[in-house]
């Protein structure tokens, strides 16, 4: 409300009694207002029900794929990769997905969910809180790895590609799977020395595993 | 208008209802009388398919991982005392009691877990009665105060969703409203109740707890049905929902009782995932899935005769196979692909198949090509032990980073439990290519053990690590015969660490396992030694709370931190070793009274038991000379165990032939009933003179 239309209500009239008074009729528009404001706040609670990723859910659903696209990207970038994954989804709807980085970014970002932390009072969570959860967004993300290695032209992209696979299938503790996914990048990229190295350092492990770097701390 | 403060001081009321007159005595149920083996006190109200369940804390507070529900009781100015026991009635049931004392006043409290169905989530929130009763001959004034607070500091454990008060907890319905509580009347942060008892006198106070805030509106409505009435439904609703699966009727009050207890704890741990339902690890702590729990949950489950639920759990586990084959549920576990397979096949073969054979076959068909794929790169490599399964690094009770034997024998079980989901899928080709695989692998594994320089059953192939899947590797996982002189230098070495046949240790010899070493009673049932899975079976009803459900780890004076009972794995380990005992289906005959006690055969019973061979009834007795058996006659031999220390007098008639020991008698397929004459083993005749 403007403060030019805000009006000083009168007070009542010294000396003169003050009598009981039928309340004045309430105009037709401020039903309407009311009704307005009852609906607001129900939508809003609604909104509060359905959780932070039905509501993005539905604000990207709102945005054109490319706007979707660059609205993910940003909040991939400022780390807030949860969030980011319902506007990935809806940018991959259109042209953005038939581009490999679109999905190599959608990966990226689900594999990315699958390591983060939050703190909440003074204790570490994971980002995503169940394991059926996790193992969703990890068969994703490989999915949306191997899309983004098919649609990739540039032996360099699709070597990119493959070695965060490998990073993912590491991770997960599938070795094996992770190796390949390095060796694979290593011959599309044969110069990449991270690429190398790290086929290297899993295979160092897979043949002497006991030895190497810290392994086999408790989860529970 | 009120400060915050003023409001949280000036709330203090007494609750209406808490000085109505004194309803019936709920039950004669003393909860002090209940044995509890561990050293602190805890209880658990919960339900399945609820994200959050109350913790019964020493102090006599409830935690739900979120806040606190702070209960003082104190009679002329003296607090009560820390109630000793949470008991569970007969044990099992879950409606839960404890006492507090306090001077002249006796507080009795009891709880029952209720599940509110809504859309999304059910809702689990407690119905709790208090009772004050004066034993004193003077006139006791009695104070009840029941208020919320945050988690605090050093909390046992906390929810995901841990809830956020940015403007303080809320208070009691039906004054707030969402609130954390119902007590009739009671509005602010403190619901209580000041009486003043004459001699013998009692008052009763109720209260609703939600896991979640809610509506004040929704708790009137709730607490429209009467503490009382609550406990009624919990305990009929408990007993009809255990009649659903096996009967175990073996004259052992004990036994039966803690059956009970473990089957309630199963079917309590499990989540629900939209239209999928998950194993869950626990009420509180290990709120998650575990493969390597999970699957002994089914499989209990599955043997308990819980078949629809066992169903449910196993096709919930598919989420975890990844495109390539393997089941991982928790990073760096590569046992969960073999203890995925072996769980569904334990649930979808008994006591028939059904449809979900198929889908089973087809994930046991993706897996084997990742074995296979892993054995192909391990083969390229040419290292020794390349054609086993590699690392893994699981970050959990095998402390360390290796290729672990325990990965390989589940795969093994896996590949058989595949064999068998295809040979029932009427897939007789898939069937022998997982056959192939397995006949193929376990040579591996075998020639690999025969090369280890471990005397016994090393945790790992390269022997570093604690033992864990190792003890799985003769039963269930069938990768190590029972009779493999391996197989008992890892008892003698496991038993003789812990002090004998039982629980094992873990980690420091002062801690002992609640489930880990379960497995090995089976296995001495196997090998012969009845004795031995006797002395598992009593350790595993030794350590329980007094609400039946035993904990992971603790320490031998019976201390367990944080790691909160009741845990399914240990309920599992439970239900599986008495089922085994009794009926073992698991090899390519049935097996009945394996290692069934003494004491049970003075006229055992089992009935509705799930086999593979179908559902069955079974009965048992003995006399000095004789022992009898009835059961629902199968489609392939039955063996049949002598009670212990007995053995046979006369070889029995045709068609039934002695065992070669002399321990047991077969029958031929299709019959369900058999007489033996027996005498009493030399030894025992010897003691008994």
């Amino acid at each position: 409300m403007s403060r030019a239309r805000k009006q000083r209500v009168p007070l009542p009239t010294r000396g003169k009694p003050a009598t009981a008074q039928r309340p004045a009729r309430l105009p037709a528009w401020s039903w309407l207002l009311l009704l307005l404001l009852v609906t607001t706040l129900w939508l809003s609670s609604r909104s509060c029900a359905r959780g932070p990723h039905e509501r993005n859910g539905s604000a990207a659903a709102a945005l054109t794929p490319e706007q979707a696209s660059e609205r993910a990207l940003a909040m991939h970038r400022s780390g807030d990769v949860l969030a980011a994954l319902p506007y990935y989804q809806r940018a991959l709807e259109g042209a953005p997905g038939q581009d490999w980085s679109t999905h190599f970014s959608y990966a990226a970002a689900l594999h990315s969910s699958l390591t983060g932390h939050r703190t909440t009072h003074g204790r570490q969570f994971a980002l995503v809180a169940s394991s059926d959860q996790a193992a969703r967004f990890a068969h994703a993300a490989l999915a949306e790895y191997q899309r983004a290695a098919s649609l990739a032209a540039a032996p360099r992209d699709r070597a990119t590609v493959l070695l965060r696979a490998g990073d993912l299938y590491r991770v997960w503790g599938l070795p094996w799977e992770a190796f390949a996914s390095y060796r694979e990048a290593l011959a599309l990229a044969p110069d990449d020395e991270l690429i190398a190295a790290r086929g290297d350092a899993l295979m160092l492990l897979l043949e002497h595993p006991e030895h190497g770097g810290a392994g086999g701390e408790s989860s529970d | 208008m009120r400060s915050p403060l003023a409001w949280l001081v000036l709330s203090l009321c007494v609750v209406a209802g808490c000085t109505r007159a004194p309803a019936p005595a709920v039950s004669t149920f003393d909860p002090d009388s209940i044995p509890d083996a561990f050293a602190v006190a805890s209880g658990a109200l919960w339900q399945a398919g609820t994200t959050r369940a109350y913790l019964l804390e020493p102090s006599g507070d409830l935690y739900n991982g979120s806040w606190r529900v702070r209960v003082a009781a104190s009679a002329n100015g003296a607090l009560a005392e820390r109630p000793q026991r949470f008991a569970s009635e007969e044990r099992w049931l879950p409606v839960v009691h404890w006492r507090r004392h306090d001077g002249p006043v006796d507080w009795d409290f009891s709880a029952v877990a209720i599940s509110q169905s809504s859309p999304a989530d059910s809702a689990l929130l407690v119905s709790l009665e208090v009772r004050a009763s004066n034993r004193s001959s003077q006139l006791a004034h009695a104070r009840l105060a029941l208020s919320f607070e945050n988690a605090g500091e050093h909390p046992p454990f906390l929810v995901p969703d841990v809830d956020s008060f940015p403007y303080g907890l809320p208070g009691w319905a039906p004054g707030a409203s969402p609130a954390l509580g119902w007590a009739d009347g009671a509005r602010g942060a403190v619901a209580s109740a000041v009486w003043e008892l004459p001699p013998a006198g009692t008052k009763v106070a109720r209260f609703l707890l939600p896991a979640y805030p809610m509506r004040a509106k929704t708790l009137a409505r709730l607490a429209r049905r009467t503490h009382a009435q609550r406990l009624v439904d919990a305990r009929r609703s408990a007993t009809d929902e255990l009649a659903r699966g096996t009967a175990f009727e073996l004259g052992d009050a004990d036994t039966e009782r803690a059956l009970r207890a473990a089957c309630r704890v199963l079917l309590a741990a499990r989540t629900r995932r939209g239209d999928s339902w998950l194993p869950s690890g626990g009420p509180f702590q290990y709120r998650d899935t575990w493969l390597r729990d999970g699957a002994r949950q089914i499989a209990a489950l599955a043997v308990a005769g819980f078949t629809a639920e066992s169903r449910q759990l196993a096709r919930g586990l598919f989420v975890y196979q990844w495109p390539d084959g393997p089941f991982v549920s928790q990073r760096g576990q590569l046992d969960g692909t073999g203890q995925a397979l072996w769980a569904i096949a334990q649930a979808e073969l008994r006591p028939a198949p059904d449809s979900g054979a198929t889908r089973a076959t087809d994930a046991a068909l993706l897996a084997a090509g990742w074995l296979r794929r892993c054995r192909a790169l391990g083969q390229t490599s040419g290292w020794p032990l390349a054609r086993l399964l590699p690392f893994g690094d699981p970050r959990d009770n095998e402390r360390v980073r290796a290729q672990l034997l325990g990965n390989d024998a589940w795969m093994i079980a896996g590949l058989e439990a595949g064999e068998r989901l295809a040979r029932a899928a009427q897939r007789g080709a898939d069937a022998e290519a997982l056959a192939a695989l397995r006949a193929l692998h376990g040579g591996e594994f075998t020639r690999a053990l025969a090369r280890s320089a471990h005397s016994d059953i090393p945790p790992s192939w390269q022997g570093v690590g604690d033992d864990w899947g190792n003890l799985a590797s003769v039963w269930p996982c069938r990768a190590v015969p029972a009779d493999d002189p391996r197989a008992a230098r890892l008892l003698r070495r496991v038993w003789g660490r812990s002090g004998g046949a039982g629980l094992t240790t873990f980690g420091s010899r002062d801690s002992l396992h609640g489930y880990v070493g379960a497995d090995l009673g089976t296995w001495a049932l196997l090998a012969g030694r009845p004795e031995q899975a006797d002395s598992v079976l009593a350790a595993l009803l030794h350590w329980r709370d007094a609400g039946g459900g035993g904990a992971e780890l603790f320490s031998r004076d019976g201390g367990f931190g944080d790691n909160l009972p009741p845990h399914p794995t240990s309920a599992a380990a439970l239900v599986m070793l008495v089922r085994n005992m009794l009926i073992y289906d698991d090899a390519d005959s049935l097996h009945l009274t394996l290692g069934a006690r003494s004491g049970w055969w003075t006229g055992g019973r089992v009935r509705r038991a799930p086999t593979r061979w179908g559902l069955i009834e079974l009965s048992f007795a003995c006399t000095p000379i004789s022992a009898d058996w009835n059961w629902t006659a199968v489609g392939v031999p039955t063996v049949l165990h002598l009670p212990p220390h007995t053995h046979l007098v006369v070889t029995p008639d045709a068609p039934l032939r002695a065992s070669a020991d002399g321990r047991a008698v077969v029958v031929p397929p299709g019959i369900g009933s058999a007489r033996v004459v027996l005498a009493p083993d030399v030894q025992v005749a010897r003691s008994a003179r």
